[in-house]
């Protein structure tokens, strides 16, 4: 019952904190593999081969989804999030040269132009994390507070942590939605085409190339009208 | 580029997203139009079967999109009575709320920022249940009964065995 109890808390504060797409959409592609087979199971107007096929394709569909949400969107996620961070950045520097609000060789502008990806990733995700997995290192953590001393002297810069967030959870639902409309049911295409191809292997009737081919011929027409002595009387192509 | 970075880093994009509803709205829709189209280009399988599997799916993306509208905002509303099931919340007085006002009012009042997360938390995990049970459970038992009346009509082969009995 602890661990139960534990298990929702922790589930309940993740959720609270940021509820990034792909958990929603994973949650209900796990829904959906267990009940959207039994759905289409018991549909009794359609022919076997309807169902057979419309079952696999939901159950494959289901599936890479959940993997492809849990997975695929997690690596976007963290290996997009930083550089666009720092793209960010570096686009609010050039326009703040441009309203003349900075200089090139100012200690603001070459800090906006050079953020350091790790460190604002772990200064964000720090929150997350267990006390044994943060990492954060002396010259990370001076680069985090310049960059929070310049951006509090402009309103127009987000602070790196909530930068980090936002873009975070926005990318995480992009992602699903290219990987909805697109990458799953492409794969999903793949999956079943592979499958037909090994059941038609299957489906071959199998060769015998052990034993010796058979010396025995048909019994052909022309051997039966000889044999009988028909053939001379021509009785079948009258 | 600009334009993509402005949208990726927007606060108000990611407030968007947030939104379990939002997220399964537009997921939702944009299933409706992948996965029908993803169905019938797929050479491997017969025209019948991918006649059959490709109005189901579309049949149950939109139907469930519509089942989702119509219930969940009303599922949203009465999720506070839940809430005194978490006993995680047991301490904070917002889960004896008897009405939609007093919650919310209660709500503005809590200063504990540790236990308003785990109240958003706490909600966000009930719709998901409930999107799951609308989603999967219920609207696939309906679309199964509905693919069949509507294939036929499509296809005008209820037309045609009209006239058959007719001749």
């Amino acid at each position: 019952m602890k661990i139960l109890n534990n298990t929702i808390d922790k589930i309940i504060t993740r959720l609270g904190t940021s509820n990034d797409s792909e958990i929603c959409t994973a949650a209900l592609a796990a829904f959906k593999l267990i009940f959207m087979p039994f759905a289409t199971m018991s549909d009794k107007k359609s022919t076997k081969k309807q169902k057979s096929y419309a079952l696999t394709r939901d159950f494959l569909t289901e599936g890479i989804a959940l993997a492809g949400y849990i997975g695929i969107t997690k690596a976007i996620k963290n290996n997009l999030t930083a550089p666009i961070c720092s793209k960010y950045y570096k686009e609010k520097a050039k326009e703040l040269i441009k309203n003349n609000k900075l200089d090139i060789d100012s200690f603001e502008y070459k800090t906006l132009t050079n953020i350091d990806k790790v460190a604002i990733k772990n200064h964000a995700m720090n929150e997350f994390l267990s006390d044994n997995a943060k990492k954060f290192t002396k010259t990370q953590d001076t680069h985090i507070k310049n960059l929070e001393a310049i951006v509090s002297k402009f309103p127009n810069l987000q602070n790196p942590k909530d930068l980090y967030l936002n873009t975070k959870k926005t990318i995480s639902h992009v992602s699903v939605c290219i990987l909805a409309l697109t990458l799953i049911p492409f794969i999903t295409n793949k999956f079943i085409y592979v499958l037909s191809k090994i059941k038609s292997q299957d489906n071959e009737p199998k060769t015998n190339t052990d034993t010796k081919p058979s010396t025995i011929k048909p019994f052909s027409m022309a051997q039966y009208m000889n044999k009988t002595r028909i053939g001379g009387l021509n009785v079948f192509n009258r | 580029m600009s334009l993509i970075v402005n949208f990726l880093t927007s606060p108000q994009a990611a407030d968007f997203v947030q939104n379990s509803t939002c997220q399964v709205l537009s997921e939702g829709c944009l299933k409706a139009v992948g996965r029908p189209t993803f169905t019938l280009l797929d050479k491997t399988a017969t025209k019948e079967q991918r006649k059959y599997s490709a109005t189901k799916e579309l049949l149950y993306q939109s139907f469930s999109m519509a089942a989702f509208f119509a219930l969940i905002f009303p599922i949203k509303k009465n999720t506070f009575r839940l809430l005194k099931f978490f006993p995680q919340l047991k301490d904070c007085d917002v889960i004896n709320a008897k009405t939609a006002k007093e919650y919310q009012e209660k709500l503005k009042q809590l200063t504990d920022k540790t236990m308003l997360t785990k109240i958003k938390g706490a909600n966000e995990l009930m719709s998901i249940i409930a999107s799951g049970i609308i989603l999967a459970v219920i609207t696939p038992q309906i679309v199964t009964k509905l693919v069949h009346p509507i294939m036929n009509k499509l296809s005008g082969d209820e037309e045609k065995n009209k006239l058959d009995k007719k001749a």
